[in-house]
């Protein structure tokens, strides 16, 4: 639409009645404001609480949105074993869920283990680049494979000793045999190459390899650096911790396979941070129903029902409480999210107000 | 082929309304004004009046409901009382601001507390600013005579226009009133034409946002407007005359050629001056009278006609502006200023609250005025001190 300034220069100039002449839009109302609001960095007590930080209110939302593909590739990003995980973890993620303080809990691990069972017939390894690193990985516990799953993607060429062990040895009285035959397909579809008849000495696989990754129950002797990444004094050789917490476990894992990959692209490894967490306080539960959470998932309509439970804590939703309740038309429905017009916004901040996620904030002008 | 009905004050405010022809109503009870809209409810439910009958829960609702009618293009009519009419405020500001010819009929009733239903002009002078135009009727005839008007007037200048008329003395009080052959009535009023009319599809804001670069001149043209409407009152009200046999102005003197004495009267107590002339003229006192009809658009000139070369001037007011004086009596004084020489102008006020007005009091405020000196002195009438 053309803006333009109506001139008047004569009562002539004028209807009788006072009507519009012209649109509004020509007094940027925006220049009244000294806060605006912003989308800001606020993360959800569940990804923070756990280790792998799996975008917990992402793969939730994705969920009620009845994408149930896109929920389970989201939770594969973070975790590569959701199947596994979904049985065994201890599930941090509940204990955290603001939800408690309100009637019950999401069902976080029944929803992660449904979507990994649902998504890991499609599941398969993105192999991204291809390098002439190659890594011996000395033993089958489920952190051992995390690693060889996301060393296999960044393109490593991974050899598995398994001095007579089957893949996942850790977790083959929990999970059952379907789903542990599907997740080893996955890995040997990446062209993963698993040797069981030998069991080299670490100094015969250092002449081969460029690294060795030990799990810690095999390196009791060994001396780490650094226990985040599982440096040791020996460059070429990594220990990946076993806890108690499978999630742990396999969150170092996939940490050492991180820094592996970042060091070999020349790159640093950070180790990931989430923002601040949104507080029980800060979510408006008037916009909520009290509900019992579904304890176990059965049915994708089962598992959206719950999904629907989330209050998507620090996560728009695209619930449009800003888009309704902005008396100036200011906040923008664009691809089913909200932008701002800050041409118009005054900074009342109703919108900050009405999102019951604390999802949006109010930052100075400068 | 006119007819005549007995009829009381609120009714012959219906009846004007009917044969206007208006085509939303929309009102809340409130006495004494009530019958006016329960006969027009009656009229609309019996299918004698063609109209839209609004129930609403608020006279602010009434008005604002008359507001959307009459942007819409509808004629549209309303009644209230006192409390009513100052609820109705913000949007009197809104019809005139907007120039929409809304008539209201306002039965004058004293403004609470302490609480009363009788007659006195507070309720209606105190909306005097707003934008509409007012009219204040004597009989029920000129009631009924005036809705008419008022729509012919208003529909022109593009200001709403009320028709105010005493609390029981004349709304409870009957009165044969000719009603007009509706073809006449239609000729001397032909359907409204909004100022700037709604249409679907064409889509712009009505009482939009006016920065300060606008707004002075749309308040110019309300004045213009008003100005406009003297003239057209003056026209129409003679026009009226030819075509129905009452003739009507803003001001209307009555034993004025010799009067070196007036008494100026707005409202139904203008009947009783009348009489209280007659007989002050039979002792052989020059004394005469002049009726204020229209006091917004305010007529000074014909006012100041009427009233130079006169000795002494006494102007009864129904009314008080607290902290000065009467409303009228200012507005008077204000319109002999210019002049050389100018009358001594004295002020009364008298019957509030619905305190009769009588003939006495009349030959009292005469024989007052003729030896009173000092002007600005507020002198009550049967005030029990």
């Amino acid at each position: 639409m053309e803006i333009k300034p109506i001139k008047v220069n004569s009562i002539n100039d004028l209807p009788e009645a006072p009507v519009s002449q012209g649109v509004t839009l020509i007094r940027k109302t925006g220049t009244w404001k000294n806060v605006r609001p912003v989308i800001s960095e606020r993360s959800a007590p569940c990804e923070n609480a756990c280790p792998l930080k799996i975008r917990i209110p992402k793969f939730i939302d994705y969920l009620t949105k009845s994408e149930s593909d896109k929920a389970g590739l989201e939770i594969l990003k973070w975790n590569p074993f959701p199947s596994i995980t979904g049985r065994v973890c201890p599930a941090k993620c509940e204990t955290g869920c603001n939800r408690n303080k309100y009637d019950e809990k999401i069902s976080i691990r029944e929803l992660e283990r449904f979507l990994g069972d649902l998504i890991l017939e499609k599941k398969r390894i993105e192999i991204k680049g291809q390098k002439t690193v190659k890594v011996a990985v000395y033993g089958t516990s489920t952190s051992l494979m995390a690693a060889v799953y996301r060393l296999s993607e960044g393109g490593f060429k991974v050899v598995v000793f398994t001095k007579g062990q089957r893949l996942f040895s850790d977790v083959r009285d929990s999970i059952p045999e379907d789903i542990l035959k599907k997740e080893e397909k996955v890995l040997n579809d990446a062209g993963l190459e698993i040797i069981t008849d030998k069991a080299p000495s670490i100094q015969e696989l250092k002449n081969t390899f460029n690294y060795i990754l030990l799990s810690s129950a095999d390196a009791q002797n060994m001396n780490i650096v650094d226990t985040k990444v599982g440096k040791t004094e020996d460059e070429k050789i990594f220990v990946v911790t076993e806890e108690q917490d499978i999630a742990r476990s396999i969150k170092n894992g996939l940490s050492v396979a991180l820094y592996l990959t970042s060091k070999e692209e020349g790159k640093e490894y950070q180790e990931e941070r989430l923002p601040r967490v949104v507080s029980y306080k800060e979510i408006i539960t008037d916009y909520f129903n009290h509900e019992k959470a579904i304890p176990e998932i059965r049915t994708l309509d089962e598992a959206i029902k719950e999904a629907f439970r989330c209050f998507s804590c620090g996560t728009c939703n695209s619930c449009g409480n800003c888009y309704v309740f902005c008396p100036d038309s200011a906040v923008k429905w664009i691809d089913n999210f909200p932008s701002f017009d800050y041409d118009y916004c005054k900074g009342c901040g109703v919108c900050v107000n009405e999102c019951p996620r604390g999802v949006l904030e109010l930052v100075p002008e400068k | 082929m006119s007819i005549k009905k007995v009829l009381t004050g609120n009714h012959a405010i219906s009846y004007g309304a009917m044969v206007s022809r208006v085509q939303v109503i929309s009102a809340y009870p409130i006495t004494p004004q009530t019958q006016v809209v329960e006969l027009l409810s009656e009229m609309v439910a019996d299918g004698i009046l063609d109209a839209i009958f609004v129930n609403v829960e608020s006279e602010h609702s009434a008005m604002s409901a008359c507001v959307s009618a009459s942007a819409a293009g509808a004629r549209a009519f309303t009644a209230t009382s006192a409390q009513g009419l100052a609820l109705m405020h913000e949007m009197l500001h809104w019809a005139a601001g907007a120039r929409l010819p809304i008539v209201l009929a306002n039965i004058n009733r004293a403004m609470a507390p302490p609480w009363s239903i009788w007659t006195d002009q507070n309720d209606s002078l105190s909306q005097r600013d707003t934008g509409w135009m007012q009219i204040y009727v004597e009989s029920n005839q000129e009631a009924f005579d005036s809705i008419i008007l008022a729509y012919k007037v208003a529909e022109q200048v593009y200001l709403p226009c009320m028709v105010i008329l005493d609390a029981f003395v004349l709304s409870h009080t009957s009165e044969p009133v000719e009603i007009y052959d509706q073809e006449k009535v239609d000729e001397f009023l032909p359907p409204y034409k909004p100022a700037v009319a709604i249409e679907p599809g064409k889509a712009f804001g009505y009482g939009a946002l006016a920065g300060p670069d606008t707004y002075m001149e749309f308040r110019y043209k309300m004045q213009k407007a008003m100005e406009k409407a003297v003239e057209i009152f003056e026209k129409e009200g003679k026009l009226f005359g030819e075509m129905f046999g009452r003739t009507y102005d803003l001001v209307e003197e009555y034993m004025m050629d010799d009067a070196d004495y007036v008494i100026v009267t707005v409202g139904a107590t203008t009947s009783t001056a009348r009489v209280a002339i007659q007989e002050l003229r039979k002792q052989g006192e020059k004394v005469g009278l002049l009726k204020l009809r229209v006091i917004r658009p305010f007529p000074f000139q014909k006012i100041r006609e009427a009233l130079k070369d006169r000795k002494k001037v006494a102007v009864l007011d129904r009314n008080i502006s607290f902290g000065y004086h009467g409303i009228f009596y200012q507005e008077i004084k204000s319109a002999l200023y210019p002049l050389k020489e100018k009358p001594k102008v004295h002020g009364y006020i008298a019957g509030l609250g619905g305190r009769d007005i009588t003939v006495k009091d009349f030959i009292d405020i005469y024989h007052d005025m003729k030896n009173r000196e000092e002007m600005e002195e507020i002198v009550w009438k049967g005030v029990k001190l």
